[in-house]
């Protein structure tokens, strides 16, 4: 890759009665205002609102760049091979103005440390990061549900790269998507599927969670395709559903703190 | 026969989804304008054409392999293959609509427009036909752009104008302002409320020049974050390639409409 020099920061809040004067950009930056980039899974799935790969689903802009290579099969084994490019579309991404880092598949969380450690700006890849956080407001006997694509995928060395400690992990319990034709169809038959049928899918594995475990008490979705049913998920067992979406629009207002106006 | 997949319809409260499909190596959705970018680091404050913070909707960049501003303003043939490729490549993408961040790019509007099935607007000159409809038949359009030279009549045919249409522009560049002329050979900093204050001038000049100036138009997408100065100091409509590019995604994105009867 190109050697551009040194990423130049301009986060501060632009707004009424503020003047700009001289203004720096990092050279190869072509664009700006971007607050997410996500690396993007080589996958052509429907998109609806509220999926990760679809921009109409934050209140922000994002950018998206696809990682070479990056089919499911590699992502969801933790295929090292991938880190080269995984890098590389981080730091365009960064390059690109990006204010943190994010991906379009849960399973990308296998890349967390090694990404979190190559560039400047954070790097959140999966929705499993927040398990600590989700944790921390549980009282202690009760356990975090987690409605993940493929349960094979989601191994100590994913559990490890985010952050999430082995007695944290211990509080999980995981349903996958395998046991499910429609959900399972998403990793082999790209280009269309029933919306429909996988909400009535999701249902039953959030059903099964509730069923097979009393003291759950909140739900995470691996997931990215998911966050289009969290609100219906939400309606139907009362709990707290974390999401990738939650957890993106979370660092959007930690990234980009905007002044507060209002009466005194 | 285009392979395009088109989802256009609004997901909203009432929607039932039901089959869903999408278009073959489309990894990404959401985005209502594509926008093939210009090979030029400018800092870009909001209000650029380049700057996701200038819309209330997702856009996305492209950067098209070798327009720099020389070519682009030259209007330099031999990058119609790589432009050809990017609007591609956008429309696979999801994107509705077609733009760029540089008024030049309006040299390749016809070509561009044949290749791709989605709308394509590169240039805000494109919105000249219908600055003039609104007018006076006396009076004129002040085209302020960034390379007056470069603006020839084959850039307004290209973006489908009329002579009659081009007869009635008036034409400044600020192409010999200090601090705008700075744009093209020294990319990566530049004062922003200096290039302000030489945009303003030059359009008080033009009005006083031209009295009958009816509507304003900025070529240049480094302009945007200025319109409104520039509306204040002359009283006139300002039409440049942000309002173009909300004015066609709504036109792209229709949304049922709500309220009391």
């Amino acid at each position: 890759m190109e050697d551009y020099g040194e990423l130049v920061r301009n986060w501060g809040y632009y707004g009424p009665g503020q003047t700009i004067g001289d203004l720096h950009v990092q050279r190869g930056q072509y664009m700006g205002g971007f607050v997410a980039g996500i690396m993007t899974l080589h996958s052509w799935l429907p998109k609806a609102p509220g999926h990760i790969g679809n921009a109409s689903t934050f209140p922000f802009p994002v950018r998206y760049l696809v990682v070479e290579g990056a089919d499911q099969m590699r992502v969801h084994a933790g295929d090292e091979t991938l880190l080269p490019a995984l890098i590389k579309t981080a730091k365009q991404l960064e390059r690109d103005g990006c204010r943190m880092i994010a991906s379009t598949c849960g399973y990308f969380g296998h890349f967390q440390k090694q990404v979190a450690d190559a560039v400047d700006a954070p790097v959140y890849l999966s929705a499993v990061v927040q398990i600590p956080w989700i944790r921390v407001a549980l009282k202690k006997n009760q356990k975090i549900g987690i409605i993940c694509g493929e349960s094979a995928g989601l191994d100590d060395a994913l559990f490890d790269s985010c952050g999430v400690s082995k007695e944290d992990r211990a509080r999980c319990v995981a349903v996958g998507g395998e046991t499910k034709p429609v959900f399972r169809s998403l990793k082999y038959k790209p280009g269309h599927y029933n919306y429909q049928a996988l909400k009535a899918e999701i249902r039953e594995l959030a059903d099964q969670l509730v069923r097979e475990n009393p003291d759950l008490g909140a739900i995470l979705f691996e997931c990215t395709d998911l966050p289009p049913f969290a609100a219906d998920i939400q309606a139907r067992t009362n709990l707290p559903v974390y999401d990738s979406a939650t957890m993106i629009r979370f660092l959007g207002a930690t990234l980009c703190q905007k002044p507060y106006y209002g009466f005194i | 026969m285009s392979d395009i997949v088109r989802n256009w319809g609004y997901v909203g409260p009432e929607t039932e989804l039901g089959e869903m499909a999408i278009t073959e190596g489309q990894y990404m959705a959401g985005f209502p304008v594509g926008i093939m970018t210009l090979d030029a680091w400018l800092p870009k404050p909001p209000g650029y054409t380049s700057q996701a913070c200038s819309y209330d909707f997702p856009v996305r960049y492209l950067l098209v392999q070798g327009a720099d501003q020389k070519r682009i303003h030259g209007g330099d043939d031999n990058l119609l293959p790589a432009l050809i490729a990017t609007a591609k490549q956008l429309e696979r993408d999801g994107c509705r609509m077609i733009s760029s961040t540089c008024g030049y790019f309006g040299n390749f509007q016809a070509e561009v427009a044949d290749a791709v099935d989605v709308p394509v607007y590169l240039s805000a000159v494109c919105q000249v036909p219908w600055i003039r409809v609104g007018l006076k038949s006396n009076q004129k359009i002040g085209i302020l752009c960034g390379d007056g030279p470069s603006l020839k009549y084959r850039l307004f045919e290209s973006c489908g104008i009329s002579r009659e249409d081009f007869d009635r522009c008036v034409i400044y560049g600020a192409q010999d302002a200090p601090i705008f002329s700075t744009f093209i050979h020294k990319p990566g900093h530049y004062d922003v409320e200096g290039v302000k204050g030489e945009l303003v001038s030059i359009a008080k000049k033009m009005v006083r020049e031209h009295p009958d100036i009816g509507a304003f138009l900025l070529e240049c997408t480094d302009m945007p974050p200025h319109a409104s100065d520039i509306q204040r100091a002359v009283n006139l409509p300002v039409f440049d390639s942000v309002t173009m590019i909300k004015y066609v995604k709504s036109v792209v994105c229709q949304h049922p409409y709500y309220g009391y009867f």
